[in-house]
């Protein structure tokens, strides 16, 4: 398997936690652009398909309350990713190009092995055919195909627009991609500029500088899967909130 | 060696090749090519195809009115993406927004005239809407006059909003009313300033370096979110010096309290103690504003001020259940850390509905000198009237909470786009017994369920609409969002539903033979091109600046690519003249604080809670949101589920209650189902309703 530290480019997400103030546009832009499908209502927390999530921590200590919300979506691991190494179908693949781990509907059996092994909770299986009221349905993203039932999906950083960034760079003759051409959409709605994306192997870019902030660190970083999605926060517990954020129970609404 | 083949050969090789074949790519071909083909089949959406095209518009669904570019498909918008580079709306929109293009197509929409039937037990068709409303109009005027009719307007400033006026003008005097919010709560500021009737207020936080919040939804899409969020939620890395602090006195545990830089968890209905506890505290240290206008106020409010000293930080204390060292830091932090700005809720935020809370706002802000010229509360120049309606007398704007009850015998609702919920309770009680409610709206959701008769209008991006100023944009601004949908004839015009309804000749010929939302508008860009302070921007075009149209139609075209006219110098005046905060106000704040205390004293009493609003905005009106933000309120946790209530664990289990239990709650406004969820979060004698109930209730007692 191709690892992506020899990728042309390491696309990376750094995600402000300091300003984050868990609104949800990100995971709204998200739906919107990647044609989520509207679940029936039963689909609850476990079932529901959200690529970015947004998730409400607080902190630890009781005489000075604080929060912080912390949009989760996948990693991006750039080293032995836990699906890709389990997924007998071969239905992840990380692009040598761009570093970015992909998942391939069509290749999907929906074993859901890679559900399993993703540490991040960040994979979503299609329980239903996907299905929207008609009148909305003519509002679908053309750039993106939407998934059938029994396959596994998620966030791929809008690859449908690096495509389209790619074919409009070619239109003019250009290989090389400006770094504000592809920008994915949860980055692009966030009010407060809380995401920043961009080329790691690009020195001059902003995400390489906010990444070695000391602001800055990556979650469950002990199991060595290299993730591309940095968080930065100035709080030293919100460092180590991998400990406590428990992404199986949430069941009690977040804003209170 | 023979050559024979035998028929045991054949099975032989046949036998071969199946096996064969096993090992060949072949088979796994034919799954992935399966894989493939069932993934395209017709059971799957497929996203329409055609050429692509950009349509810039503005987001019509609040005040903020963010700027769009909208990328279609012929004319149907398959995604949508903000404008960055836009001047007033900063190009944020908020999660409603980001899926503007849905709200036309929401299963829930009303595809014709609808009225009650009580026999048949809920809304049946009705061909003969215009006849029936026409008689409702005739028996309204005659049982109790032109003063008996009503329209009741969300989103006042609009044009449409001066042709209600005129209409209700027209009539002989009907009346013109506004709901709670955060507009109606600056006129208010505005009528306490003592500033003239119709001046409008504007919050300025550009400069602002500290801001008291009692309730506001500050970081939760209030005002223009795409300016406030960025002046609030900056790093200390990226520009500490630019970024306000928010101090939050609130009851409520929401967002805003909890990301705030200093939260002080006030009793409910205690948020005018707490303002004159600092009020005290600002003016026994000598911390406030000493200019000459400000102690010209100050020398006036001789009343209020001896209120003022007479309460003990002690009693504020006991109100609010803030010590008294808090509200002295409160106090230092706004006169030291200035310029500072004060602001409140309305009533959908869990703020008392209480002229008191208005009155202390506006002295806080005198105190801190937000009304000084480069302070953060502007007054703000209204627009001028369409030329279409000058020569008619329009009726003033009316708080709907100021006029008599059972004073009405016809309202109609303007529930074309609803940014916060309607008090429906308290509309209700303005109805005579015999009174009929007409509503506008796109939805057979909550508002439509409250009416007797319900005409159908069009959603989002399928009617023409407008965009004013949020209350934190002190410039006057007025921008279109034009029909990119196909528009259908069963939706109503508003402006031809008024010309069908007035009996006056003369508006009727104002109006045109064919009058249309659409030329009304129009007649608005002509009246502001002959403002010579007016400026146009295109904030997409590559120079960017705002310049004056060569001629209105220039203009109006302008407007119809998506510009936006701003009035350039209309703005950013200081208060000028003394303002007077009134005479009763000390008797109104003496009550308000006697209540909070009592409140205070009375140990919770579990069956009677004090019922607390969660979330405002869009998604609290009771009407349909599109199916996509539904599931992701389902399925994230992120925003509230609507028809949730949150209880201390302490009171559920004195009532009986436990999580997830469906209970019934009712007060004055009626009862409404919802399921329980516990929370240490919540005050004992509290009750935190993450429901869509009108924001009338809010403050209420109720009883479980």
């Amino acid at each position: 398997m191709k690892q992506s530290t020899e990728a042309t480019h390491r696309y990376a997400m750094a995600i402000d936690l300091d300003r984050c103030t868990g609104c949800g546009a990100c995971m709204m832009a998200c739906a919107v652009e990647n044609n989520l499908s509207v679940c029936p209502p039963e689909a609850g927390v476990r079932k529901g398909i959200t690529w970015i999530r947004v998730y409400r921590v607080e902190g630890p200590s009781k005489d000075e309350p604080d929060t912080v919300f912390i949009p989760l979506l996948c990693q991006q691991c750039g080293h032995h990713a836990p699906c890709a190494q389990v997924c007998p179908q071969n239905a992840v693949e990380i692009d040598a190009k761009t570093g970015i781990v992909f998942q391939m509907p069509e290749r999907c059996l929906g074993c859901r092995y890679c559900m399993a092994a993703c540490p991040y909770h960040a994979r979503y299986f299609n329980w239903w055919t996907p299905a929207w009221p008609p009148e909305i349905e003519r509002c679908l993203n053309p750039d993106v195909a939407p998934r059938m039932r029994g396959v596994v999906e998620k966030c791929n950083f809008c690859h449908g627009r690096l495509h389209e960034a790619r074919a409009r760079a070619a239109a003019e003759g250009r290989r090389e991609l400006e770094e504000h051409e592809y920008q994915p959409a949860c980055r692009e709605a966030c009010p407060v500029n809380a995401i920043t994306f961009g080329d790691l192997n690009n020195p001059e870019s902003e995400i390489s500088k906010l990444v070695k902030s000391l602001r800055a660190f990556r979650l469950l970083e002990g199991l060595g899967t290299e993730p591309k999605v940095y968080y930065l926060s100035s709080r030293k517990w919100v460092h180590k909130i991998d400990r406590v954020l428990d992404t199986s129970d949430q069941e009690v609404a977040l804003n209170v | 060696m023979s050559t024979r083949v035998s028929r045991r050969d054949v099975l032989k090789l046949m036998s071969g090749v199946a096996v064969g074949t096993l090992f060949t790519p072949v088979p796994w071909k034919l799954l992935d090519d399966l894989a493939i083909r069932t993934q395209n089949e017709g059971w799957i959406a497929h996203p329409r195809r055609g050429k692509l095209g950009f349509v810039p518009t503005h987001c019509s669904l609040c005040p903020a009115g963010c700027a769009l570019n909208l990328r279609c498909v012929g004319n149907v918008p398959v995604s949508l993406s903000a404008i960055p580079t836009h001047t007033m709306g900063a190009g944020k929109p908020c999660p409603y927004g980001l899926v503007l293009h849905h709200f036309a197509g929401h299963p829930d929409r009303l595809r014709g005239a609808q009225v009650l039937d009580a026999a048949r037990g809920g809304l049946q068709a009705e061909a003969q809407w215009e006849r029936q409303l026409q008689r409702w109009l005739k028996e309204a005027m005659a049982r109790g006059g032109a003063q008996s009719v009503a329209v009741l307007d969300p989103n006042p400033g609009r044009a449409l909003s001066s042709c209600y006026r005129a209409f209700l003008g027209s009539l002989g005097g009907g009346r013109y009313l506004v709901p709670p919010s955060q507009e109606s709560l600056l006129r208010e500021l505005s009528r306490a300033a003592g500033l003239p009737e119709g001046t409008q207020l504007a919050y300025e936080l550009s400069n602002c370096r500290t801001l008291l919040s009692f309730s506001a939804p500050v970081l939760e899409g209030w005002g223009t979110p795409g300016r406030v969020l960025p002046r609030l939620r900056s790093v200390e890395s990226q520009g500490a010096s630019e970024r306000a602090r928010l101090i939050q006195a609130s009851p409520i545990p929401n967002v805003s309290a909890r990301l705030a830089d200093h939260w002080y968890r006030i009793r409910p209905g205690s948020e005018a103690a707490f303002a004159l506890g600092v009020a005290r505290v600002l003016l026994d240290r000598g911390w406030y504003d000493s200019s000459p206008a400000s102690r010209e106020i100050l020398t006036r409010e001789t009343e209020l001020l001896s209120l003022i000293s007479d309460t003990s930080l002690d009693a504020v204390s006991l109100a609010t259940g803030v010590s008294q060292e808090e509200l002295e830091r409160s106090a230092w932090r706004l006169s030291h850390e200035g310029p500072s700005l004060v602001v409140q809720g309305d009533p959908s935020s869990g703020v008392a509905a209480d002229a008191s809370v208005s009155r202390m706002v506006f002295l806080l802000n005198v105190l801190l000198g937000a009304t000084r010229s480069q302070g953060t509360l502007k007054t703000k120049a209204s627009l001028p009237l369409p030329h279409c309606l000058r020569s008619h007398g329009a009726v003033a704007a009316t708080s709907l909470e100021s006029i008599p009850d059972a004073s009405l015998q016809l309202l109609l609702i303007d529930g074309s786009r609803l940014s916060s919920a309607l008090p429906m309770a308290q509309i209700r009680r303005k109805m005579e017994p015999q009174g009929r409610i007409v509503a506008l709206t796109p939805y057979a959701g909550k508002l439509a369920r409250a009416c007797d008769l319900v005409l159908p209008t069009s959603a989002p991006l399928e009617g023409w609409d407008e965009v004013e100023a949020a209350c934190d944009l002190a410039l006057p601004r007025f921008a279109l969002a034009r029909p990119v949908f196909d528009t259908k004839a069963e939706y109503i015009d508003p402006v031809q539903l008024l010309q069908r309804l007035s009996p006056d000749p003369k508006f009727l010929s104002a109006l045109g033979p064919k009058p249309s939302y659409e030329k009304l508008l129009r007649d608005q860009s002509d009246a502001l091109y002959e403002l010579d302070e007016g400026r146009v921007i295109e904030p997409w075009t590559e120079d960017g600046k705002a310049s004056r149209a060569s001629s209105s139609s220039a203009q109006w075209e302008a407007l119809l690519r998506g510009a936006e006219w701003y009035g350039e110098g209309m703005s950013w005046k200081s208060m000028e003249g003394p303002a007077l905060i009134g005479a009763d106000a000390a008797q109104t704040l003496r009550r308000s604080m006697e209540r909070a205390r009592t409140r205070a004293l009375v140990p919770a009493r579990f069956e009677q809670l004090c019922v607390l609003p969660l979330g405002s905005g869009v998604g609290s009106t009771g009407e349909p949101v599109p199916p996509l933000l539904a599931k992701l309120c389902r399925e994230s946790t992120l925003l509230s589920r609507a028809g949730t209530i949150y209880l201390n664990p302490q009171t559920a289990r004195v009532m009986g209650l436990r999580s997830g239990q469906r209970v019934q709650f009712e007060g004055p406004w009626g009862a409404e189902t919802a399921r329980v969820q516990l929370s240490e979060r919540v005050e004992p004698s509290s009750l935190v309703a993450a429901t869509s109930l009108a924001s009338g209730v809010f403050g209420d007692e109720v009883r479980s």
